[in-house]
Protein backbone atom coordinates (compact mmCIF):
# COMPACT_ATOMS: atom_id res chain seq x y z
CA UNK A 1 0.00 0.00 0.00
CA UNK A 2 1.69 3.34 -1.08
CA UNK A 3 2.11 5.97 1.64
CA UNK A 4 -1.09 8.43 0.54
CA UNK A 5 -3.01 5.30 0.37
CA UNK A 6 -2.21 3.92 4.06
CA UNK A 7 -3.37 7.55 5.25
CA UNK A 8 -6.34 7.53 3.52
CA UNK A 9 -7.02 4.35 4.96
CA UNK A 10 -6.20 5.43 8.49
CA UNK A 11 -7.39 8.53 9.01
CA UNK A 12 -10.95 7.61 8.85
CA UNK A 13 -9.92 4.59 11.35
CA UNK A 14 -8.86 7.43 13.89
CA UNK A 15 -11.33 9.24 13.65
CA UNK A 16 -14.48 6.08 14.22
CA UNK A 17 -11.94 5.39 17.48
CA UNK A 18 -13.86 5.97 20.43
CA UNK A 19 -13.38 8.97 22.27
CA UNK A 20 -14.81 10.01 25.91
CA UNK A 21 -16.70 12.98 26.13
CA UNK A 22 -18.71 14.95 28.81
CA UNK A 23 -22.55 15.31 29.06
CA UNK A 24 -22.88 18.97 29.91
CA UNK A 25 -23.25 20.13 33.38
CA UNK A 26 -27.12 20.06 34.28
CA UNK A 27 -28.66 23.35 34.88
CA UNK A 28 -31.66 23.25 36.80
CA UNK A 29 -35.07 24.19 35.06
CA UNK A 30 -36.74 27.18 36.17
CA UNK A 31 -39.83 25.62 35.99
CA UNK A 32 -38.64 22.73 38.33
CA UNK A 33 -38.02 25.27 41.12
CA UNK A 34 -41.03 26.91 40.46
CA UNK A 35 -42.64 23.78 40.83
CA UNK A 36 -41.09 23.25 44.22
CA UNK A 37 -41.07 26.37 45.25
CA UNK A 38 -44.84 26.35 44.92
CA UNK A 39 -44.99 23.41 47.59
CA UNK A 40 -43.15 24.80 50.07
CA UNK A 41 -43.10 24.95 53.12
CA UNK A 42 -40.84 21.56 51.82
CA UNK A 43 -37.71 20.50 53.91
CA UNK A 44 -35.95 17.58 52.52
CA UNK A 45 -32.40 15.62 52.00
CA UNK A 46 -30.73 14.20 49.71
CA UNK A 47 -30.21 10.31 50.11
CA UNK A 48 -28.49 7.51 48.15
CA UNK A 49 -28.47 7.44 44.54
CA UNK A 50 -27.64 5.09 42.64
CA UNK A 51 -26.87 2.88 39.41
CA UNK A 52 -28.79 -0.76 38.35
CA UNK A 53 -26.34 -1.51 35.94
CA UNK A 54 -27.30 -3.79 32.76
CA UNK A 55 -29.30 -3.36 30.06
CA UNK A 56 -30.09 0.03 28.55
CA UNK A 57 -28.13 1.57 31.43
CA UNK A 58 -24.78 1.35 31.22
CA UNK A 59 -21.70 3.48 32.16
CA UNK A 60 -20.08 5.41 30.42
CA UNK A 61 -22.74 5.88 28.47
CA UNK A 62 -22.06 4.84 24.59
CA UNK A 63 -22.82 7.59 22.46
CA UNK A 64 -21.94 6.22 18.40
CA UNK A 65 -18.24 5.68 18.61
CA UNK A 66 -17.71 7.57 21.89
CA UNK A 67 -18.20 6.99 25.21
CA UNK A 68 -20.11 9.72 27.56
CA UNK A 69 -19.15 10.37 31.25
CA UNK A 70 -21.10 12.30 33.64
CA UNK A 71 -19.06 15.80 34.79
CA UNK A 72 -19.77 14.86 38.14
CA UNK A 73 -18.94 11.40 40.23
CA UNK A 74 -18.46 8.04 38.76
CA UNK A 75 -21.75 7.71 37.10
CA UNK A 76 -25.28 9.15 35.81
CA UNK A 77 -26.75 8.23 39.03
CA UNK A 78 -24.48 10.87 40.53
CA UNK A 79 -25.63 13.40 37.87
CA UNK A 80 -29.27 12.60 38.84
CA UNK A 81 -28.57 13.60 42.73
CA UNK A 82 -26.31 16.30 41.63
CA UNK A 83 -29.58 17.58 39.51
CA UNK A 84 -31.82 17.23 42.19
CA UNK A 85 -29.59 18.48 45.00
CA UNK A 86 -29.66 22.11 42.75
CA UNK A 87 -33.17 22.03 41.90
CA UNK A 88 -33.84 21.70 45.78
CA UNK A 89 -31.25 24.26 46.49
CA UNK A 90 -32.55 26.74 44.45
CA UNK A 91 -35.64 26.26 45.73
CA UNK A 92 -34.77 26.73 49.12
CA UNK A 93 -35.99 23.25 50.20
CA UNK A 94 -32.81 21.53 50.92
CA UNK A 95 -32.14 20.83 54.82
CA UNK A 96 -29.69 18.25 55.62
CA UNK A 97 -31.70 18.02 59.00
CA UNK A 98 -34.71 17.39 57.23
CA UNK A 99 -36.62 13.54 58.30
CA UNK A 100 -37.81 13.47 54.47
CA UNK A 101 -34.89 12.05 52.67
CA UNK A 102 -35.35 11.76 48.58
CA UNK A 103 -33.23 9.08 47.16
CA UNK A 104 -33.23 7.07 43.87
CA UNK A 105 -31.81 4.26 41.45
CA UNK A 106 -30.93 5.24 37.85
CA UNK A 107 -32.64 2.09 36.21
CA UNK A 108 -32.58 3.28 32.52
CA UNK A 109 -30.17 5.82 30.85
CA UNK A 110 -29.52 5.74 26.80
CA UNK A 111 -28.55 7.86 24.45
CA UNK A 112 -29.52 7.22 20.78
CA UNK A 113 -27.81 9.22 17.92
CA UNK A 114 -29.53 8.51 14.77
CA UNK A 115 -28.71 10.24 11.65
CA UNK A 116 -32.03 12.53 11.67
CA UNK A 117 -33.22 12.17 15.47
CA UNK A 118 -31.52 11.92 18.55
CA UNK A 119 -33.45 9.97 21.46
CA UNK A 120 -32.71 9.93 25.03
CA UNK A 121 -34.71 7.88 27.39
CA UNK A 122 -33.80 7.97 31.14
CA UNK A 123 -35.99 5.75 34.19
CA UNK A 124 -35.22 6.24 37.60
CA UNK A 125 -37.12 4.79 41.08
CA UNK A 126 -37.51 7.38 43.28
CA UNK A 127 -38.00 6.63 46.85
CA UNK A 128 -38.95 9.16 49.44
CA UNK A 129 -38.73 8.44 53.39
CA UNK A 130 -40.02 9.99 56.54
CA UNK A 131 -37.81 9.02 59.32
CA UNK A 132 -36.91 5.93 58.26
CA UNK A 133 -40.79 5.03 56.49
CA UNK A 134 -41.07 4.67 52.75
CA UNK A 135 -43.85 7.71 51.73
CA UNK A 136 -43.35 7.27 47.79
CA UNK A 137 -42.05 4.77 46.14
CA UNK A 138 -42.18 5.20 42.11
CA UNK A 139 -40.43 4.95 38.81
CA UNK A 140 -40.91 7.35 36.17
CA UNK A 141 -39.81 7.31 32.79
CA UNK A 142 -39.00 9.75 29.86
CA UNK A 143 -38.18 10.16 26.61
CA UNK A 144 -36.87 13.22 24.27
CA UNK A 145 -36.10 13.72 21.15
CA UNK A 146 -33.88 16.00 18.87
CA UNK A 147 -32.28 16.84 15.84
CA UNK A 148 -29.63 15.10 15.29
CA UNK A 149 -27.37 15.46 12.22
CA UNK A 150 -25.08 12.96 9.97
CA UNK A 151 -21.63 14.29 11.10
CA UNK A 152 -20.65 12.94 14.76
CA UNK A 153 -18.84 16.22 15.47
CA UNK A 154 -22.71 17.73 15.62
CA UNK A 155 -24.65 15.12 16.35
CA UNK A 156 -22.34 13.64 19.48
CA UNK A 157 -21.76 17.53 21.27
CA UNK A 158 -25.66 18.23 20.43
CA UNK A 159 -26.44 14.88 22.38
CA UNK A 160 -24.00 15.87 25.47
CA UNK A 161 -26.07 19.22 25.29
CA UNK A 162 -29.70 17.38 25.07
CA UNK A 163 -28.68 14.82 28.03
CA UNK A 164 -29.39 17.37 31.10
CA UNK A 165 -32.96 18.73 28.98
CA UNK A 166 -33.65 14.78 29.39
CA UNK A 167 -32.67 15.02 33.43
CA UNK A 168 -35.23 18.12 33.47
CA UNK A 169 -38.16 16.27 32.42
CA UNK A 170 -37.44 13.28 34.33
CA UNK A 171 -37.64 15.50 37.44
CA UNK A 172 -40.57 17.67 36.13
CA UNK A 173 -42.42 14.60 35.94
CA UNK A 174 -41.91 13.60 39.34
CA UNK A 175 -42.68 17.02 40.94
CA UNK A 176 -45.36 17.11 39.52
CA UNK A 177 -46.61 14.16 40.77
CA UNK A 178 -49.28 14.93 43.41
CA UNK A 179 -48.16 12.17 45.26
CA UNK A 180 -44.41 13.23 45.14
CA UNK A 181 -45.02 16.34 46.75
CA UNK A 182 -47.81 14.61 49.24
CA UNK A 183 -45.10 12.79 50.64
CA UNK A 184 -42.18 15.35 50.58
CA UNK A 185 -44.05 18.23 52.85
CA UNK B 1 -15.66 3.41 -10.65
CA UNK B 2 -12.67 1.66 -9.14
CA UNK B 3 -13.46 0.83 -5.78
CA UNK B 4 -10.26 3.37 -4.88
CA UNK B 5 -11.90 6.19 -6.55
CA UNK B 6 -14.98 5.81 -4.61
CA UNK B 7 -12.95 5.88 -1.32
CA UNK B 8 -11.82 9.07 -3.08
CA UNK B 9 -14.76 10.57 -3.42
CA UNK B 10 -15.83 9.46 -0.21
CA UNK B 11 -13.02 11.27 1.68
CA UNK B 12 -12.92 14.00 -0.04
CA UNK B 13 -16.97 14.52 0.50
CA UNK B 14 -16.27 13.62 4.28
CA UNK B 15 -13.66 16.23 4.33
CA UNK B 16 -15.99 18.90 2.38
CA UNK B 17 -18.50 17.85 4.96
CA UNK B 18 -16.19 18.30 7.80
CA UNK B 19 -14.32 21.95 6.60
CA UNK B 20 -17.66 23.60 5.53
CA UNK B 21 -18.97 26.25 7.93
CA UNK B 22 -21.11 24.36 9.82
CA UNK B 23 -22.89 25.99 13.11
CA UNK B 24 -21.33 23.83 16.61
CA UNK B 25 -24.00 24.10 19.57
CA UNK B 26 -22.66 25.75 22.83
CA UNK B 27 -24.01 26.56 25.80
CA UNK B 28 -23.72 30.26 26.71
CA UNK B 29 -24.43 29.84 31.16
CA UNK B 30 -22.49 27.43 32.86
CA UNK B 31 -21.87 27.61 36.95
CA UNK B 32 -24.64 29.64 38.60
CA UNK B 33 -23.53 28.88 42.18
CA UNK B 34 -22.15 32.99 42.09
CA UNK B 35 -25.75 34.01 41.60
CA UNK B 36 -26.87 32.69 44.64
CA UNK B 37 -26.49 35.78 47.19
CA UNK B 38 -30.04 36.96 48.51
CA UNK B 39 -29.18 41.27 49.28
CA UNK B 40 -29.38 41.96 52.33
CA UNK B 41 -32.70 44.18 51.78
CA UNK B 42 -34.23 42.66 48.87
CA UNK B 43 -37.20 44.81 47.41
CA UNK B 44 -40.06 43.90 49.10
CA UNK B 45 -42.27 43.16 45.86
CA UNK B 46 -42.95 39.94 43.69
CA UNK B 47 -41.91 40.36 39.93
CA UNK B 48 -42.98 38.42 36.95
CA UNK B 49 -40.14 37.25 34.48
CA UNK B 50 -42.02 36.89 31.03
CA UNK B 51 -40.18 34.82 28.76
CA UNK B 52 -42.05 32.81 26.05
CA UNK B 53 -41.55 29.65 24.69
CA UNK B 54 -41.00 31.15 21.37
CA UNK B 55 -37.96 32.75 23.05
CA UNK B 56 -36.81 29.86 24.57
CA UNK B 57 -36.92 27.56 21.40
CA UNK B 58 -35.33 30.91 19.51
CA UNK B 59 -31.82 29.80 18.19
CA UNK B 60 -28.92 32.27 17.29
CA UNK B 61 -25.87 31.88 15.36
CA UNK B 62 -22.64 33.86 15.16
CA UNK B 63 -19.29 33.91 13.91
CA UNK B 64 -16.79 31.42 15.93
CA UNK B 65 -12.87 30.71 14.69
CA UNK B 66 -11.67 29.49 11.68
CA UNK B 67 -14.33 30.41 9.54
CA UNK B 68 -16.90 28.23 11.44
CA UNK B 69 -20.26 29.27 13.45
CA UNK B 70 -21.35 29.06 16.92
CA UNK B 71 -25.28 28.29 17.75
CA UNK B 72 -26.93 28.38 21.29
CA UNK B 73 -29.91 29.12 22.80
CA UNK B 74 -30.23 32.91 24.72
CA UNK B 75 -33.06 33.04 26.25
CA UNK B 76 -33.19 29.59 27.53
CA UNK B 77 -30.00 29.13 28.48
CA UNK B 78 -30.11 32.90 30.57
CA UNK B 79 -33.55 31.95 31.67
CA UNK B 80 -32.05 31.11 34.46
CA UNK B 81 -29.36 33.40 35.76
CA UNK B 82 -31.84 36.00 35.33
CA UNK B 83 -34.20 34.11 37.71
CA UNK B 84 -31.90 33.80 40.27
CA UNK B 85 -30.39 37.67 39.63
CA UNK B 86 -34.63 39.02 40.12
CA UNK B 87 -34.63 36.68 43.13
CA UNK B 88 -31.60 38.50 44.69
CA UNK B 89 -33.30 41.23 44.24
CA UNK B 90 -36.81 40.66 44.71
CA UNK B 91 -38.93 38.88 47.67
CA UNK B 92 -40.28 36.55 45.10
CA UNK B 93 -40.19 36.32 41.36
CA UNK B 94 -42.54 34.33 39.26
CA UNK B 95 -41.50 32.81 35.64
CA UNK B 96 -44.53 33.34 33.38
CA UNK B 97 -44.90 32.37 29.41
CA UNK B 98 -47.16 35.42 28.42
CA UNK B 99 -47.94 39.11 29.71
CA UNK B 100 -50.15 38.30 32.50
CA UNK B 101 -53.57 39.35 32.32
CA UNK B 102 -55.07 41.76 35.13
CA UNK B 103 -56.43 38.81 36.95
CA UNK B 104 -53.10 36.87 37.00
CA UNK B 105 -51.54 39.82 37.87
CA UNK B 106 -53.75 40.12 41.17
CA UNK B 107 -53.97 36.68 41.88
CA UNK B 108 -50.35 36.34 42.02
CA UNK B 109 -49.73 39.59 43.64
CA UNK B 110 -47.10 41.16 41.00
CA UNK B 111 -45.62 44.26 40.92
CA UNK B 112 -43.89 44.53 38.15
CA UNK B 113 -43.31 42.88 35.32
CA UNK B 114 -39.62 42.41 34.00
CA UNK B 115 -39.39 41.69 29.89
CA UNK B 116 -35.81 40.83 29.30
CA UNK B 117 -33.74 41.77 25.74
CA UNK B 118 -30.46 39.34 25.18
CA UNK B 119 -28.78 40.37 21.91
CA UNK B 120 -24.75 38.45 21.71
CA UNK B 121 -21.83 38.96 19.62
CA UNK B 122 -18.93 36.33 19.00
CA UNK B 123 -15.43 36.36 17.86
CA UNK B 124 -12.33 34.41 17.53
CA UNK B 125 -9.09 35.43 15.52
CA UNK B 126 -7.83 31.46 15.39
CA UNK B 127 -8.29 29.88 11.74
CA UNK B 128 -7.79 26.79 13.13
CA UNK B 129 -10.06 26.48 16.11
CA UNK B 130 -13.93 27.18 15.97
CA UNK B 131 -14.84 28.03 19.95
CA UNK B 132 -15.45 32.10 20.26
CA UNK B 133 -12.61 33.44 22.62
CA UNK B 134 -14.68 36.66 22.93
CA UNK B 135 -17.74 36.77 23.39
CA UNK B 136 -20.68 39.67 24.46
CA UNK B 137 -24.05 39.45 25.87
CA UNK B 138 -25.98 42.98 26.34
CA UNK B 139 -28.91 42.16 28.49
CA UNK B 140 -31.98 45.12 28.60
CA UNK B 141 -34.65 44.86 31.37
CA UNK B 142 -37.98 46.91 30.53
CA UNK B 143 -39.93 46.60 34.01
CA UNK B 144 -43.27 47.56 34.20
CA UNK B 145 -46.09 47.90 36.26
CA UNK B 146 -49.11 45.30 35.70
CA UNK B 147 -50.68 47.58 33.57
CA UNK B 148 -48.14 47.91 31.38
CA UNK B 149 -46.63 51.38 32.51
CA UNK B 150 -42.83 51.68 32.01
CA UNK B 151 -41.17 51.90 35.35
CA UNK B 152 -37.10 51.50 33.91
CA UNK B 153 -35.20 49.99 31.55
CA UNK B 154 -32.35 49.19 32.35
CA UNK B 155 -29.44 47.53 29.88
CA UNK B 156 -26.01 45.99 30.50
CA UNK B 157 -23.33 44.59 28.39
CA UNK B 158 -21.35 41.93 30.00
CA UNK B 159 -18.01 40.41 28.11
CA UNK B 160 -16.26 37.42 28.44
CA UNK B 161 -12.76 35.70 26.83
CA UNK B 162 -11.31 32.78 26.90
CA UNK B 163 -7.95 31.32 25.77
CA UNK B 164 -7.96 27.56 23.51
CA UNK B 165 -6.13 26.73 26.88
CA UNK B 166 -8.56 27.25 28.88
CA UNK B 167 -11.92 25.62 27.19
CA UNK B 168 -10.98 21.96 27.89
CA UNK B 169 -14.38 20.65 27.55
CA UNK B 170 -16.45 23.67 27.59
CA UNK B 171 -16.50 25.31 24.35
CA UNK B 172 -18.75 27.98 25.72
CA UNK B 173 -16.46 29.29 28.24
CA UNK B 174 -16.17 32.56 27.11
CA UNK B 175 -19.64 33.09 26.63
CA UNK B 176 -20.48 31.92 30.24
CA UNK B 177 -18.31 34.58 31.57
CA UNK B 178 -20.06 36.52 29.51
CA UNK B 179 -23.68 36.06 30.69
CA UNK B 180 -22.38 36.02 34.28
CA UNK B 181 -20.32 39.16 33.73
CA UNK B 182 -23.85 40.75 32.42
CA UNK B 183 -26.12 38.96 35.03
CA UNK B 184 -24.22 41.01 37.63
CA UNK B 185 -24.22 43.83 36.25
CA UNK B 186 -28.28 43.51 35.92
CA UNK B 187 -28.45 43.31 39.92
CA UNK B 188 -26.12 45.89 40.45
CA UNK B 189 -28.31 48.26 38.24
CA UNK B 190 -31.41 47.31 39.71
CA UNK B 191 -30.08 47.26 43.07
CA UNK B 192 -29.19 50.88 42.40
CA UNK B 193 -32.65 51.79 41.26
CA UNK B 194 -34.61 54.89 43.19
CA UNK B 195 -37.48 53.80 40.58
CA UNK B 196 -37.53 49.94 41.59
CA UNK B 197 -38.07 50.29 45.33
CA UNK B 198 -40.95 53.28 44.90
Amino acid sequence: MTHPRRLAFLAPLTMLAACSVVATPYSPSVENIQTLKNASPVHARIGDFRSLDGGDNHYPLQVRANVMRSPVGSSFADYLSNAVTQELTFAGTLSPSASVELGGILLQNNVDVGVGTGVGTISARFVVKRDGAVRYDQVKTVRSEWDSSFAAAIAVPRATQQYPLVVQKLLGSLYSDPAFISAIR
Amino acid sequence: MKISNVLRAACAAGMIALLSGCAHDITISGDNAALVSKTASPINKTVGLIITDEERSKEVVSPGGGGDKVAYKPYHDLELPIYLQLSNVFKDVIKLNSVPDTATSQTKNLSYIVTPTITTTSSSPSLLTWPPTDFTVTLECTVTDPSGKLITKKAVTGSGHAEFSEFKRNFGLAAQRATLDAVQKMQSAMQESAELRQ
